[in-house]
């Protein structure tokens, strides 16, 4: 039991440093070979793009629900007014970049994930590697950077569809005024709340990369190896965005405090 | 032109190569050949500096493609080329992609002319035609080719094989050992061919290393193999084993 700890403690230790040396492996690739463009824009379609619709759903329901449970129990204490504050506070500093980032790692990570330990599997990489093309410039930082620019994209979509879902809930729905959501709204709201939920999701977004392509590259070379990466890559980035987002939100909020 | 120096490895515990040592000449066509699980693909892949060894030299350009990081191996490798036992063609690229893809590495060509050289490979392995096909629409001696035309497009100055016939038909296999020994004479590029098909060996070898017990057993040309008394050659060349097998 003791020695199953011991190893586990030791293998997280091991792939928490593999995965900064990768990282440190993508700046120096970025800043030492010339960028692939197309490559760079394939990955903020695919990655991006067809990102949407996901992030668009997920940000309306967390913002109907969340408006109308606040509204339930706000209500009861003559609190509506605040109301929409802080739905659009959850929506712009939590819910909206944390969601956002935990459906990507889910349709992004681990089909990143599956995808290169594939390539593995089947020796592409290895091929790769023997026409002279550095892995880590090939494969790693097109989509790090492709996550990385999407995810404010994302993450301003599901904040912003959240924030207008929970007023047409609020507001049309339950019967809050509009001059009071609204005032209430833009008095306890400042860009700052913006920059937070957008530093973040470029934050979650270099996770779900740096975390996926290290579970493909170094996946088992077998069918169950790539099941396996895929999995591992969703699991520990979900769980990495989770964690880290704590760690996150109170050095931002000691950053942004004045 | 590569100096392979007292090379171990082992994996898990298990011994694969205990001290290989060979030397290769410009425009050979080498032969590593060895039973199966012998080592013969770990010794290509470490040539080729995919996987280290625990010890041991590769010399190379007065390099030691051993010691070097993956940063430095990258331009060393554009004057390698190397086909796959299994192709591994790029399997979201198309044919035509797949083998233009080492020159738009190179660089200092323009589209036009990578078309046009790409066309002209193709036509000439046979593969007219194929251009916009992914790999999963050919068959294994089609891809099998494709792979040596991703291979030798940039014209590069050592080539290796890993198992270049597994898979392929008679025919097939003997047209692929033609064209090895074509591009070996026109380009001059010298041929490393990992295999254990002793046909191959016939028909392409100029020196044959035999790989046992994770050395070098024995270095010569493929008629002093065929010729061998040697039982541990001999039992290999000929497919000969100890216990007699009798099927009906």
């Amino acid at each position: 039991m003791i020695q199953r700890l011991g190893h586990q403690c030791i293998q997280f230790l091991r792939s928490t440093g593999e995965i900064f040396f990768l990282l440190l492996d993508t700046i120096y690739s970025f800043f030492s070979f010339p960028l692939r463009w197309k490559l760079f824009l394939m990955q903020i379609l695919s990655i991006g793009a067809k990102s949407q619709m996901i992030v668009l759903i997920t940000g309306a329901f967390t913002g109907a629900v969340f408006a109308a449970q606040v509204q339930f129990h706000f209500g009861k204490l003559g609190m509506s007014s605040a109301t929409g504050p802080v739905v659009t506070l959850a929506m712009l500093r939590e819910l909206g970049p944390v969601l956002c980032a935990l459906m990507v790692s889910g349709r992004v990570g681990s089909a990143m994930a599956a995808e290169i330990s594939t390539m593995r599997v089947t020796e592409q990489i290895d091929a790769l590697r023997a026409l002279g093309v550095y892995v880590t410039q090939y494969l790693v930082v097109p989509r790090f950077l492709g996550l990385v620019v999407s995810m404010p994209l994302l993450v301003a979509i599901t904040s912003g569809v959240g924030i207008l879902c929970g007023y047409l809930v609020s507001v049309p729905l339950l019967g809050v005024e509009p001059a009071y959501y609204w005032e209430n709204t833009i008095r306890f709201t400042s860009l700052d709340d913006v920059w937070m939920g957008e530093l973040k999701g470029m934050f979650f977004g270099g996770l779900i990369v740096l975390i996926s392509c290290y579970r493909g590259l170094n996946c088992q070379l077998s069918a169950e190896g790539v099941g396996i990466a895929a999995t591992q890559a969703m699991v520990y980035s979900s769980i990495s965005i989770l964690i880290s987002n704590f760690f996150f939100s109170f050095l931002m909020n000691i950053l942004f405090a004045g | 032109m590569l100096k392979v120096v007292n090379i171990k490895k082992t994996f898990n515990g298990t011994v694969v190569l205990d001290g290989v040592n060979f030397e290769i000449l410009e425009g050979d066509r080498f032969m590593i050949i060895g039973r199966s699980g012998g080592g013969k693909s770990v010794l290509l892949r470490i040539i080729l500096g995919l996987i280290k060894p625990d010890s041991g030299e590769v010399w190379y350009k007065g390099q030691n493609i051993v010691t070097l990081s993956e940063r430095k191996l990258a331009p060393l490798r554009r004057d390698m080329g190397m086909v796959f036992q299994n192709g591994a063609l790029f399997d979201f690229m198309t044919v035509e992609e797949n083998v233009a893809f080492a020159l738009r590495e190179k660089g200092g060509m323009s589209e036009k002319e990578i078309k046009k050289e790409v066309s002209e490979l193709l036509e000439r392995l046979l593969l007219k035609g194929q251009e916009k096909k992914m790999p999963s629409e050919l068959s294994g001696g089609m891809r099998k080719r494709v792979a040596v035309a991703r291979a030798v497009i940039a014209k590069p100055k050592i080539i290796f094989f890993d198992e270049p016939t597994a898979g392929l038909d008679p025919i097939a296999s003997s047209e692929l050992n033609a064209l090895i020994c074509s591009l070996n004479k026109e380009f001059n590029v010298t041929t490393v061919i990992v295999t254990h098909d002793m046909e191959a060996v016939r028909q392409l070898g100029i020196t044959v290393a035999m790989l046992y017990n994770g050395k070098i057993y024995s270095i010569g040309t493929p008629q002093e193999f065929e010729s061998s008394k040697d039982p541990v050659i001999r039992n290999f060349v000929h497919g000969i084993i100890e216990s007699e097998v009798r099927c009906n």
